[in-house]
């Protein structure tokens, strides 16, 4: 059990320590962009919060795997009877790494709070304002790629729930119906809000754009770092953050797409007050 | 307090849990330690019991019903008076403040340990059951 999930961790310690180097690069490279070219500050911005809002996730997930093998590594040196001076000498070392490997994911979280040091708390939303601070955050990609917006939020325009989390969904589901835009039609997205329940709401993103197969691409859809379209525009992080979001503040995400036609993109949000 | 007889776990992990299990079972064999995946299979088990757990271990991020939404129904089952009798540990993976805030605001009777519990933690968590 220890050592596969050892296998597991290392495995994924290697892919965070490679992603966090191109993190820094990346990170880098976008900040001497913001002090190159001030109009596309905003853009560089978001993509910025996104690469944190990754770091975070990861770092996160990797915390229960890593105190799993600290706490088997207890039993196994507890089970242990008489264990020969090279078996005492490995799993200091182990124990040694797994304590430098948790210290990093802590320094990591902790930099990453000092840097966004506001709680997300549960607060009513104006879906106007933050749409529409999200719009002018990528007004010149709108302008460029010419896209009409329709916003329709007269069912229900404000709701409780929290504001980065959302703000985050939101950019980076209407940032990939942009991206998917079928540069042969004029590209439409329509955003609006419904009550589906008495305690759900629904938030949907419907564009025109060229659509997935749901059937080939589910699992690509969900899964980190795998873009649908192979024409090298895009992250791959954003459906991971939605997905992580949703997990954690509570939600769901449902697709709806057909190839050629367009996709609809729903965020399920619960209506009840958890905290309360 | 009464020798402790059962402690009941609710996280979604199964490392954690099958780690948790052997840890507690290896120190202390005459305690019985009860296994379930999410807030709704535990708060079933509570319910169902005919002795209830006096102390539950508790993970606050679980799909179907989470550590919160536990809370929740548990202070909403148990009167105010029968809280004190029923102890939870809430086994985080983050020290987020906003999550004991919360955490607390639902059920009074709580405490927190970062995963996974150590051979100290635990008995520091035990031992005062085990004191008369």
């Amino acid at each position: 059990m220890s050592e596969a999930n050892l296998h597991h961790l290392l495995e994924k310690l290697e892919l965070l320590v490679s992603e966090n180097q191109s993190l820094k690069i990346e990170n880098k490279s976008l900040r001497s962009l913001v002090e190159e070219t001030e109009p596309d500050a905003s853009k560089v911005i978001c993509y910025n919060n996104e690469l944190e809002q990754f770091t975070y996730v990861a770092t996160h997930d990797l915390k229960t795997p890593l105190a799993n093998i600290s706490g088997y590594l207890d039993l196994l040196e507890m089970d242990l009877e008489n264990p020969s001076e090279d078996i005492k000498d490995s799993i200091k070392w182990l124990k040694y790494s797994v304590r430098e490997a948790m210290n990093v994911i802590k320094e990591l979280t902790s930099a990453l709070k000092a840097r966004n040091d506001k709680a997300d708390l549960l607060i009513p939303i104006n879906m106007d304002n933050l749409v529409e601070s999200i719009l002018s955050g990528m007004r010149s990609t709108i302008k460029q790629k010419k896209v009409l917006f329709i916003c329709d939020f007269t069912e229900i325009d404000e709701f409780p729930y929290y504001q980065i989390a959302l703000r985050s969904i939101l950019q980076n589901l209407i940032s990939n119906a942009i991206l998917y835009l079928d540069p042969k039609k004029d590209g439409v997205i329509q955003i609006h809000t419904e009550k589906r329940s008495d305690d759900t709401i629904c938030i949907s993103i419907e564009d025109n754009g060229v659509g997935i197969d749901l059937e080939k691409n589910r699992e690509k859809l969900l899964g980190l770092f795998k873009r649908v379209t192979n024409d090298g525009s895009g992250s791959g992080i954003g459906m991971y953050i939605i997905n992580k979001l949703l997990e954690n503040y509570g939600g769901q995400l449902e697709i709806e797409s057909e190839v050629g036609i367009g996709s609809t993109f729903r965020i399920i949000l619960p209506l009840t007050e958890k905290s309360t | 307090m009464g020798k402790l007889k059962e402690i009941l776990i609710i996280d979604d992990n199964e490392a954690t849990n099958h780690f948790h299990r052997r840890l507690i079972e290896k120190l202390y064999p005459e305690i019985q330690v009860h296994l379930t995946k999410n807030g709704k299979a535990g708060f079933d088990y509570f319910v169902n019991a005919e002795e209830k757990p006096v102390l539950i271990f508790l993970d606050l991020n679980m799909p179907v019903m989470d550590g919160f939404e536990f809370l929740g129904v548990l202070n909403a089952y148990l009167p105010t008076e029968e809280q004190h009798k029923t102890s939870i540990v809430i086994l985080s993976s983050s020290d987020e403040n906003l999550d004991k805030e919360r955490t607390r605001s639902l059920y009074p009777n709580i405490s927190f340990n970062p995963k996974p519990l150590s051979k100290d933690k635990l008995s520091k968590i035990i031992d005062p059951y085990n004191k008369d």
